[in-house]
């Protein structure tokens, strides 16, 4: 199964390789638009090949010895996904980029909501109708490895006007005896008026190097809210490529939050394009990175429509030999008059052989806006510690209570109030 | 609205004020780089065989960097279209007589350009106590107060002489802070330099007076290829100003200017720049493309290097100054305004990088665009891994004068180090509604309440600069503002 490497060979003809093992396994059972979509994909990613080490949304984070491995796209395989506790939610499981149904909770879902497999034959018109139209691939060589390699996904589908009370869950499992490649797809579309949460993450239930390359899609309609919340916690050997893209229409409200708890190579592509007027959205982010970690947040806020507002807020912890780096744009295209936009970035360096690169970029074309940004990078507030030791508490509770706030900052805002106590578990256990 | 729409216009529209050609005679080498070109500029200027093999160097290392155009430096956030190295001049010297003893000797036409910018040269020697080492277009031609400052061991004076003079102090310090192989157009600038200044403080010794230069690009289709060379020794100090405007030309002027200082042990100095370059015309038709690196290094503990700068001319502004904060409790300093109009376009800012420990630095940064203009800031804080104790400040505001101009704010902030403090932060608005109607409403016409508005937005920068400096900022910019607001 594993392919044997060549050294010589450039990563993305392994990759192309690999593509034309995986299409000749999955030729039927799939609609006719699939396959020449993804021929096209692979026509695009084979003449762009990964970015090159030198450009610039790619500075900091050198990508290049993950992708050299030989990796393989999993068969089926048979995993328990564990899930998140406590969360109460619609569960949706896909296992090695299947989904499965029988570890999926959906039958108690609302009638007229869809949560289903690309596969589901009756919902071909729609995946057709929307797949690869808000993640276009031209210019993003992992989307288009990923529309590449499209053949299952989560379709996620909210009529006009439902608000749903329970989030949706979209499990990404993977399990395999060699190194994995798992690009996992999602499409949400949400009609006019939808309200709902949305919960994405993955696992990884296998101690072999796992590269996933994911790509969600996200269509939010006119005066629609939709929260989306996207976990990833893998293991040290794990890397994660998670490309989002978002849609807004008129007067909608959108909130992303992105939580990393591990991995090796870790690089979020998150870019929210509100194309309509009176738009909010909330783009929040944390991380915490331990051991030789590698966390890249790479975000783009495009503006283009004017009257609309936006706030980003990431932080990170750094611990030992992790390397942090958040790499914001703002983008104010020139109609986009009375744009309200913010962009904060905090972070915690607690090493010196820890390293944090921040870059919140400000691109301006319309005057008549409000736009700022700041970012601060430090070490815990001494300060605060004495005031805690000073109370009889030790010095590494004290440490952890403190940093447990500042990323309870974040927790906090989470409008899923069921993940709050998901994710201070997930940072406790961290920071133990 | 109108009003203030038609203000903008006329800024936008106003003509380049310093932009006429004076008639020098001129001694330019045919355009084109080879070998044989740096020879021939290295045999013009004397230069000894050190110098000769050091230019060679860092041209065969611009070869390797020029041959292939994808490599040529293309990160900032400016359009320009691809500059032909091979059709400029690299050589141009007013001609006759190659050095002056007195300003009698300096030819008419010359003295005439400084004083339609309004700074004679005789007038400003008396008035202002200003040592002005004046280059046209390459060659120093007049060194003034240079025997004053030499009576307390400071030498001010052009780069050839140094060389000639000072050839110790010259090979220990260039390319020590901007090496030739640093980037693209200091490689450029290491080949083919031309002239420039040098200046060194001994140690203990206050500079009395504010040195300073003026630099004009004069000659057709040449380009100016400026080097200056600061060195403070231990405990001294200096205030350093350097002033531009040139005349009107179609073709687009390159300049890469290379400026290195040192500042040895409780050093500091004082950087102050206006730079005025004709920016092309209304329809971004020539101007001078402005490639320069300037970097300072605080080499001893307690040391201070400060840059202040007014950048308001050129189509192209690609200008970092950078401070090396290598001694213990260093600090850098970065004050600046760069006001774009028409489609100027500038990527600016700073870099400081912070190496011993317990050092400081603070960036404040203003940018104004008007018209179609762009205007970047762009700037590096790097706190390497020793780096302990280490404090940033930045603050980058933008303030856009009308609805077709870009402002951007490009901040890198690289951390190696848990005990440095590090904050940025940023704001891009226009002019405020209720500031231009409180102004309004109290008998301030539109154009004037902008006007107002403006010099206030820069006014935390303007103070910055030494005192006669500061006059000639407010009047340029005043001057900037009036062609295109109101």
């Amino acid at each position: 199964m594993v392919n044997t490497a060549n050294v010589t060979t450039r990563p993305e003809d392994r990759f192309v390789a690999e593509f034309e093992r995986f299409e000749a396994l999955h030729t039927n059972g799939s609609s006719e638009h699939f396959p020449l979509l993804r021929q096209k994909a692979l026509r695009q990613f084979s003449a762009t090949g990964f970015p090159p080490r030198k450009s610039e949304s790619w500075k900091y984070t050198n990508i290049g010895s993950i992708l050299r491995r030989p990796y393989s796209a999993p068969d089926t395989g048979t995993v328990r996904a564990s899930g998140l506790d406590g969360l109460g939610a619609y569960v949706a499981v896909f296992v090695n980029g299947h989904f499965d149904a029988s570890q999926s909770t959906l039958d108690d879902l609302p009638e007229d909501i869809t949560v289903a497999s690309f596969t589901d034959q009756t919902q071909a018109g729609r995946v057709r109708a929307h797949l690869a139209r808000y993640a276009a691939f031209e210019h993003e060589p992992f989307t288009a490895l990923n529309t590449a390699f499209v053949h299952d996904g989560a379709l996620v589908h909210l009529p006009a006007g439902i608000a749903l009370s329970r989030p949706i869950h979209v499990i990404h499992a993977v399990t395999a005896s060699y190194a994995a490649l798992l690009q996992p797809r999602t499409l949400v579309i949400s009609e006019d008026g939808a309200q709902a949460q949305i919960v994405q993450s993955t696992e990884v239930h296998t101690k072999m190097p796992v590269l996933i390359n994911s790509v969600t899609e996200i269509r939010v309609g006119a005066r629609a809210q939709l929260d989306h919340l996207m976990l990833q916690a893998g293991t040290p050997s794990t890397s994660n490529v998670a490309n989002v893209s978002v849609y807004q229409e008129t007067e909608s409200k959108f909130y992303n939050g992105s939580f990393t708890f591990g991995g090796e190579v870790v690089r979020n592509n998150i870019s929210i394009l509100p194309d309509a007027e009176h738009c909010e959205t909330l783009m929040h982010g944390l991380f915490v990175a331990r051991g030789t970690s590698h966390v890249d947040n790479n975000t783009l806020m495009d503006h283009a429509k004017p009257n609309c507002f936006s706030s980003e807020y990431y932080k990170g912890i750094l611990d030992e030999h992790a390397t942090g780096v958040f790499n914001g744009k703002v983008l104010v295209r020139q109609d986009a008059q009375q744009t309200n936009a913010y962009q904060t970035n905090r972070s915690i360096v607690l090493t010196n052989t820890a390293h944090m690169y921040s870059k919140p970029a400000l691109e301006i074309y319309a005057d008549d806006v409000k736009c700022s940004h700041g970012a601060t990078t430090g070490q815990l507030d001494k300060d605060g510690l004495f005031y805690l030791r000073a109370r009889g508490i030790r010095a590494d509770e004290a440490r952890r209570l403190m940093l447990i706030s500042f990323a309870g900052d974040i927790i906090e805002k989470v409008p899923a109030a069921s993940l709050h106590r998901v994710l201070y578990r997930e940072v406790e256990r961290l920071l133990r | 609205m109108n009003t203030d729409t038609q203000y903008l216009q006329e800024v936008a529209d106003s003509d380049y004020e310093h932009g006429w050609a004076v008639d020098i005679v001129s001694d330019t080498i045919p355009k084109g780089l080879t070998e044989d070109v740096i020879c021939l500029i290295s045999e013009k200027k004397e230069d000894p065989d050190w110098m000769l093999e050091n230019r060679l160097r860092a041209f065969r290392h611009w070869q390797t960097l020029a041959r292939d155009k994808d490599k040529y430096p293309r990160w900032a956030h400016l359009d320009y279209p691809d500059i032909d190295f091979q059709d400029i001049s690299y050589y141009s010297a007013p001609g006759s007589k190659p050095k002056y003893k007195s300003l009698d000797e300096v030819d008419p036409e010359l003295l005439r350009t400084f004083e339609n910018l309004g700074i004679p040269l005789e007038e400003q020697k008396v008035l202002a106590g200003v040592a002005v080492d004046a280059v046209v277009d390459s060659v120093s031609v007049a060194t003034t107060f240079k025997e004053e400052l030499a009576k307390l061991g400071i030498i001010f004076c052009s780069f050839t002489e140094a060389i000639e003079n000072h050839g110790d102090l010259v090979r220990k310090y260039m390319g020590s802070v901007v090496p030739y192989t640093d980037n693209f157009y200091a490689a450029l600038n290491a080949a083919v330099f031309s002239d420039g200044s040098f200046c060194y403080i001994p140690p203990r010794v206050r500079c009395p007076m504010e040195l300073s230069t003026y630099f004009r690009i004069n000659q057709a289709g040449t380009g100016q290829f400026e080097r200056t060379l600061i060195v403070a020794d231990e405990g001294s100090y200096v205030s350093y100003l350097e002033g531009c405007t040139a005349p009107r030309r179609d073709e687009n002027q390159l300049h890469a200017a290379v400026v290195e200082i040192i500042a040895h042990r409780d050093a500091e100095v004082k950087y102050s720049t206006i730079q005025n370059w004709y920016p092309g015309d209304s329809q971004g038709k020539g101007g001078v493309l402005n490639f320069v690196t300037k970097r300072g290094i605080c080499k001893g503990a307690g040391s201070k290097i400060s840059w202040t700068q007014l950048e308001t001319g050129s189509a192209i502004t690609w200008k970092y100054p950078s401070v090396i904060l290598q001694g213990d409790h260093s600090v850098g300093e970065f004050y600046s305004v760069a006001f774009t109009k028409g489609r100027q376009q500038a990527d600016t800012g700073t870099k400081m990088i912070h190496i011993g420990r317990n050092t400081s630095s603070t960036i404040i940064s203003k940018g104004i665009s008007a018209g179609l203009s762009n205007n970047s800031y762009r700037g590096l804080v790097r706190i390497n891994k020793k780096a302990a104790n280490a404090r940033n400040f930045a603050q980058c505001d933008s303030m856009l004068l009308g609805d077709r101009c870009g402002a951007h704010t490009f901040p890198y902030l690289e951390i190696h180090n848990p005990t440095a403090q590090v904050e940025h932060e940023a704001t891009t608005s226009k002019v405020g509604e209720d500031q231009l109607f409180y102004c309004q409403q109290r008998g301030i016409s539109e154009q004037d309440a902008i006007k107002l508005l403006v010099s206030g937005f820069c006014q935390e920068i303007l103070a910055k600069l030494p005192m006669e400096f500061a006059v000639e900022a407010r009047k340029l910019l005043a001057i900037e503002l009036e062609g295109s607001v109101g």
